[in-house]
């Protein structure tokens, strides 16, 4: 039941969620350092 | 390996693992809103982007549990699965189920009940993956007439699993009621029955990783057992403080709550005294990290951050802040993350080709990143909830006021939530770089066993 042509496939998605993961870090820190006003207390 | 059809746990963490990753962008996206105008805010608001976060968890790590049973039973019962066509079928239905759920959460179609937020078609769909996992788990068990202890109580999780899940087909008007019922399913799934499939896993990674004796082990198992049971059930009642039940509901759950940590305890001591019984011989000292550091770190993220708020005289300061968050992600985290990557980690040199099994030094970084990130996030949460609580709550200050006084510890939030996402990527990325074993007819029978698989 297994095939091999699946393995292809899941393995560069698990490549794009990488990225995203990647993304998302960035975009997270970007956010932080943009609009960061000091400590604020 | 010694069963064929054990390769089917390949396909089912890979689907796991591509929803963890997921699961972390959605997280990032979410904390990302507490420190500025957010530009996808009306794109994806907090609460679309909590939603995925915590739904995704729950699909994943079941989609973990699964394969990890699937990797287990023939194991324990030394024969092939059933059916691995079932099986499949079943990992079909359920990705889908999981992918369509998240499509439909970003153009807000969801019930809107917290954590069970899946559409009713959704939900017969998830009935129907539970009852063909369960069908094909006790007909191999059946089909080979060995039932160990350690299977028993797997199973019992998982069927008791399947049955809490029943109170969530319903939709009730009654917010309260709502309520009410959403921890029959909610609390008596991860502080209850979850905590038997968990024990389950330890159990049986501590008998092929230790060398331990399956007697002894399967002992403490009904040690553990018991004492969730005794805790846990009435331990729902801390879920009960001030949404509009009865006042009697506050002792029952401050006592019972407190009891809790009872079951952890008993966990932590169990895997440590195996490992110091048996030593430490198996050559993959990976999953042992994941072993023991799951019950270590479920005793301190259930037991100890779970006792810290659970008492009525402190939850009525501390319900509903970021005080919750940080007992859940460090809870979550210890016991269901880490057990699946344990048992991940225990299986991947049978299932992939060339993987070293004691274990890759990406694997080991993996390992102490994840460990490192998630503690720094359990300490920003508890920093934040601090603050909120005697901001928010004691001086009265409002809610938005109180999040920018507290804004500073979502700084260091992200911080150590992308060292926990780079320790994340690297174990996705070293269970792919592996193929998995491709068995055909003209390959030989695998044989990559254990010295103590006949334990």
């Amino acid at each position: 039941m297994q095939h091999k042509t699946f393995y292809g496939p899941i393995k560069i998605l698990s490549f794009v969620v990488l990225l995203g993961m990647a993304a998302a870090i960035f975009y997270a820190f970007s956010i932080s350092v943009l609009y960061w006003g000091g400590i604020g207390v | 390996m010694q069963y064929k059809s054990q390769s089917v746990a390949y396909w089912y963490f890979a689907v796991a693992m591509t929803l963890f990753g997921l699961q972390l962008v959605f997280g990032l996206l979410s904390a990302a809103k507490y420190l500025g105008p957010d530009p996808l805010l009306y794109i994806l608001p907090f609460d679309v982007t909590k939603v995925i976060h915590t739904n995704l968890l729950i699909v994943w790590v079941l989609t973990g549990f699964m394969g990890a049973t699937y990797w287990m039973v023939p194991d324990e019962s030394r024969t092939e699965l059933h059916s691995t066509k079932l099986a499949y079928v079943q990992l079909v239905l359920w990705t889908l189920m999981g992918v369509t759920a998240v499509i439909g959460y970003l153009f807000r179609y969801g019930t809107g009940n917290k954590l069970l937020e899946q559409p009713l078609p959704h939900k017969i769909v998830i009935v129907i993956c539970m009852l063909i996992f369960l069908y094909n788990i006790s007909m191999t068990i059946k089909k080979s007439g060995r039932f160990t202890t350690t299977e028993g109580v797997l199973l019992l999780g998982l069927f008791s699993s399947a049955v809490l899940f029943l109170p969530a087909l319903l939709h009730y008007e009654n917010y309260t009621v709502s309520i009410f019922y959403r921890w029959w399913t909610i609390h008596l799934w991860v502080e209850g029955v979850w905590m038997m499939i968990m024990a389950a896993f330890m159990a049986y990674l501590l008998i092929r990783l230790s060398g331990a004796d399956r007697e002894v082990m399967e002992k403490w198992l009904y040690v553990i057992v018991g004492l969730v049971f005794i805790a846990g059930i009435l331990g729902t009642a801390h879920h009960y403080y001030w949404v509009g039940v009865p006042s009697y509901w506050l002792p029952i759950g401050g006592f019972f709550s407190a009891l809790e940590p009872a079951a952890l305890v008993a966990m932590s001591i169990y895997a440590y005294g195996a490992i110091r019984r048996a030593g430490l011989g198996h050559p993959n000292k990976l999953a042992l990290h994941w072993t023991i550091g799951s019950a270590l770190f479920t005793l301190f993220g259930a037991g100890l951050l779970g006792l810290a708020h659970t008492w009525p005289s402190v939850n009525k300061w501390t319900h509903g802040t970021l005080i919750t968050a940080m007992h859940g992600h460090a809870a979550f985290y210890g016991a269901y993350v880490m057990i699946v990557l344990a048992m991940i980690t225990y299986a991947a040199p049978s299932l992939t080709r060339n993987r070293p099994e004691s274990g890759s030094s990406l694997g080991y970084w993996a390992f102490w990143m994840q460990i490192t990130g998630m503690f720094g996030m359990t300490l920003s949460f508890a920093t934040a909830g601090i603050g909120q609580v005697y901001l928010e709550r004691i001086m009265g200050m409002g809610y938005l006021d109180a999040q920018l006084k507290i804004q500073v510890h979502f700084l260091m939030l992200i911080a150590t939530a992308s060292i926990f996402t780079i320790g994340v990527a690297l174990f996705i990325y070293d269970f792919f770089r592996y193929a998995p074993r491709f068995i055909s007819d003209d390959e030989p029978q695998l044989n990559v066993v254990d010295a103590r698989s006949n334990a």
